[in-house]
């Protein structure tokens, strides 16, 4: 402190420390003693006064002055101090640096740095440093303004504490946020988007969750559905109470009923009594015990299913029709020829026999007995009905192993070996051209025939044009024929409709006579399947027509009721190549 | 047509019953052969002279086509004709194709179709016989032309030689 007060303040002015010394006015220095003792005595104030460490040091780090506070902060005697070397001082780690940073010192003149002092007893205190580089009797030193930074790392580092904690905790929250989000999209996707019907209902069997496909699916409204029985939704038929033995089995946890997937038929609100396929499960709640029906409506599928068994089951008869065809095709064909070969020669024996008989008054006259014998065996034949009889009886027989030729080789049509060749026709014009065919029928029978064509043109599509048309044909025939035979008044008109359906294009036929009674519909696809008299129809022409149709990829479908006449639906695949 | 001058037809059939019929149909136009199977088909075209041969497409062991393959190459003049009650008609297109077949029926047959296309075929044998001889008494007559030429030839080279230089 001596040292530093010696030094007169010319030394300061010198110094790069601040411009402050420059500021004082020339005539101050002028009248030096009086002023250059106030000088000193506020500088050492200054220096002993002051809060932070202040040490002056050579360019080799040895302290040659600190003021109180440094050694209060490290815990030497200011005289232990001067002894010491900044190295001494500085953390070891911090100490590593004192080149780099006398090289910045001096070319910069000052120096702001962090660091950590070690104090006499070891500890650690971070610090922060600010140098400039002055000249005390002709010799750069430097100057060192030192403040203790622990409480403000302290703070710092319980800021970044605490921003972190924060920041864990916000991802936690976020996190947690993310978890119930997920579980309320699962909850939604479970019963408000489900295409299941989810029904909940608690243990006395009111209904408390009712999902928007239930709502479709069974035709109420959640609002109007809640709170009631589930008894509104089965059908009133079933024999016992159903609703019972359901809330006994549930209340039982009956594994037959709990967990399970039954197949059951569930009632509409508008009556309609349909099947459905239910998984019961048990949910234990807050508010008891709540049982969850996930329900499926199996109308289309068991529709599917019926139209899968049917296409099937035609596909077999088909394949075994046409090898029983070509197994009767072999005796046909001798049976046919022998007819032939009978008739004939049957020709020849009535010539004989006309030679014969010719002989009969000789016959008579010389052999007596004999001609006995050929009156009576005459007689037990009826020869006179044989002979006028035989010739139209082989000519029936052999028209009807004609007529069973034909139906043998129609039921070769039923399965077909290779696939005909298709080719992008319209269906309009296939329309027309089977129209042209049946048009005169129609006319004569004085029945009108209203077209309904779509007001776009409809593109293409790949069919077997010949194909096409005799499923059109064979169904504006059968129109035909249900028209002529209807015993209800009303108009005498087939309807033809064209209209376009996503990928499809369909054609209805829909005729004004009686309809198709229900117990006929299951069969109506069925070979051999007519309702025509013996010997009009083969019934073979819409189970050919629907393997036609199922051939080309698309499907062909009745809606009928007795009384109300009949419409063909055929839907078509819009494809223009295979 | 004369007893004598019958055309000879073999038809083969592993159903006896079709034979007999098809015989019965055709006998008095026709002397038939009848054959069960292909073997008994080829032993009886070595021992008689068949001029239309007519055959069923399914039996066992070997097809009408290829029956009738075998028969254009040992006996080229014979008519063929194939029938069927199946309706396996890409073998029997190739087979009409590759000129096995001259004739092709359904079975069940129309007995009147038949008739007409067995006589058909008799025409059609007789045309290639007829042909065949013409093509025979033309290249014999060609042979004799040839010869007299030759000798025409050799006359005149011997009396140029006579001739004074």
């Amino acid at each position: 402190m001596e040292r530093f007060s010696n030094k007169p303040p010319v030394a300061d002015r010198a110094s790069t420390w601040d411009g402050s010394a420059d500021e004082l006015p020339p005539a101050e220095r002028e009248d030096a003693p009086s002023a250059l003792a106030i000088s000193e005595r506020r500088a050492r104030a200054l220096f002993e006064g002051i809060e932070d460490s202040v040490f002056v040091h050579d360019m080799d780090g040895k302290i040659l002055d600190a003021n109180p506070a440094a050694s209060r902060r490290l815990g030497y005697t200011r005289e232990e101090l001067l002894t010491l070397n900044t190295r001494d001082i500085d953390d070891p780690e911090f100490a590593a640096g004192y080149e780099d940073r006398l090289i910045e010192q001096l070319a910069r003149g000052r120096l702001h740095c962090e660091g950590r002092h070690r104090t006499k007893d070891g500890r650690l205190i971070p610090v922060d440093i600010n140098t400039s580089t002055m000249v005390l009797e002709d010799k750069p030193v430097v100057l060192a303004v030192i403040r203790d930074i622990a409480e403000r790392k302290a703070l710092e580092k319980a800021h970044a504490e605490m921003a972190e904690a924060q920041a864990v905790h916000a991802r936690v929250i976020e996190a947690k946020n993310a978890e119930l989000g997920q579980s309320e999209a699962r909850y939604r996707m479970l019963t408000e988007a489900s295409l299941d019907a989810v029904v909940v209902a608690d243990s006395d069997a009111h209904i408390t969750l009712f999902n928007p496909a239930a709502e479709r699916t069974f035709g109420y409204s959640a609002s109007e559905i809640l709170g009631q029985s589930l008894a509104r939704l089965m059908p009133d038929d079933q024999p016992g109470d159903p609703m019972l033995q359901l809330q006994e089995a549930l209340k039982a946890r009956d594994p037959n009923v709990v967990d399970h997937t039954l197949t059951l038929r569930g009632k509409r609100k508008c009556g309609e009594v349909f099947p459905l396929e239910i998984s019961i499960s048990a949910v234990e709640t807050a508010e008891g015990v709540q049982f969850l029906g996930s329900i499926r409506d199996q109308t289309e599928r068991q529709k599917m299913a019926a139209m899968l068994a049917q296409s099937e089951k035609l596909a077999s008869i088909g394949l075994l029709s046409a090898g029983v065809a070509h197994e009767i095709n072999n005796p046909l064909a001798f049976i046919g020829n022998n007819l032939a070969v009978l008739e004939r020669d049957l020709g020849g024996i009535r010539g004989l026999l006309e030679a014969y008989e010719s002989a009969d008054a000789t016959i008579q006259s010389t052999m007596p007995a004999l001609h006995e014998k050929i009156l009576a065996i005459r007689e037990e034949l009826d020869w006179d009905y044989v002979r006028a009889n035989l010739g139209r009886m082989l000519s029936r027989t052999r028209e009807g192993v004609g007529r069973v030729a034909s139906i043998v080789n129609t039921m070769r049509g039923l399965a077909r070996t290779a696939p005909p060749v298709m080719e992008p026709v319209s269906l309009e014009h296939v329309v027309s051209a089977s129209l042209e065919l049946v048009q005169g029928r129609m006319r004569r029978h004085g029945i009108e025939v209203h077209r309904i064509n779509p007001t776009e043109s409809l593109p293409p599509i790949a069919c077997v044009s010949t194909q096409i048309s005799q499923v059109i044909i064979n169904l504006l025939v059968n129109a035909v024929q249900a028209v002529e035979e209807s015993t209800r008044g009303g108009g005498r008109a087939i309807t033809v409709l064209l209209r376009r359906e996503t990928g499809f294009q369909v054609l209805e036929i829909a005729d004004t006579g009686d309809g198709i009674p229900p117990e006929v519909l299951p069969h109506l696809f069925d070979p051999f399947y007519t309702t025509k008299p013996v010997g009009e129809g083969t019934g073979l022409g819409l189970s050919i027509s629907h393997g036609i149709i199922t051939g080309h990829g698309g499907k062909i479908e009745v809606e009928a009721r007795s009384g109300q006449g009949a419409c063909f639906r055929i839907w078509l695949p819009e494809r223009t190549a295979f | 047509m004369t007893p004598s001058s019958k055309h000879c037809l073999l038809v083969v059939d592993d159903e006896a019953d079709v034979c007999d019929s098809v015989n019965d149909l055709l006998r008095r136009e026709f002397r038939v052969l009848k054959a069960t199977s292909a073997q008994e088909g080829f032993r009886l075209m070595q021992e008689e002279e068949v001029h239309i041969i007519m055959t069923d497409q399914r039996m066992p062991r070997i097809t009408g086509v290829e029956l009738l393959a075998t028969v254009k190459a040992r006996n080229p003049n014979a008519i063929r004709m194939l029938f069927t009650g199946y309706a396996d008609l890409e073998s029997i297109i190739a087979a009409i194709n590759e000129g096995h077949v001259y004739q092709f029926l359904k079975k069940p047959w129309q007995p009147e179709d038949l008739l007409s296309a067995v006589r058909m075929a008799a025409k059609e044998y007789d045309r290639l016989i007829a042909t065949a001889e013409e093509g025979d008494r033309l290249r014999s007559e060609l042979a004799s032309l040839q010869h007299r030429l030759s000798v025409l030839e050799e006359e005149v080279r011997l009396l140029s030689g006579l001739l004074p230089k």
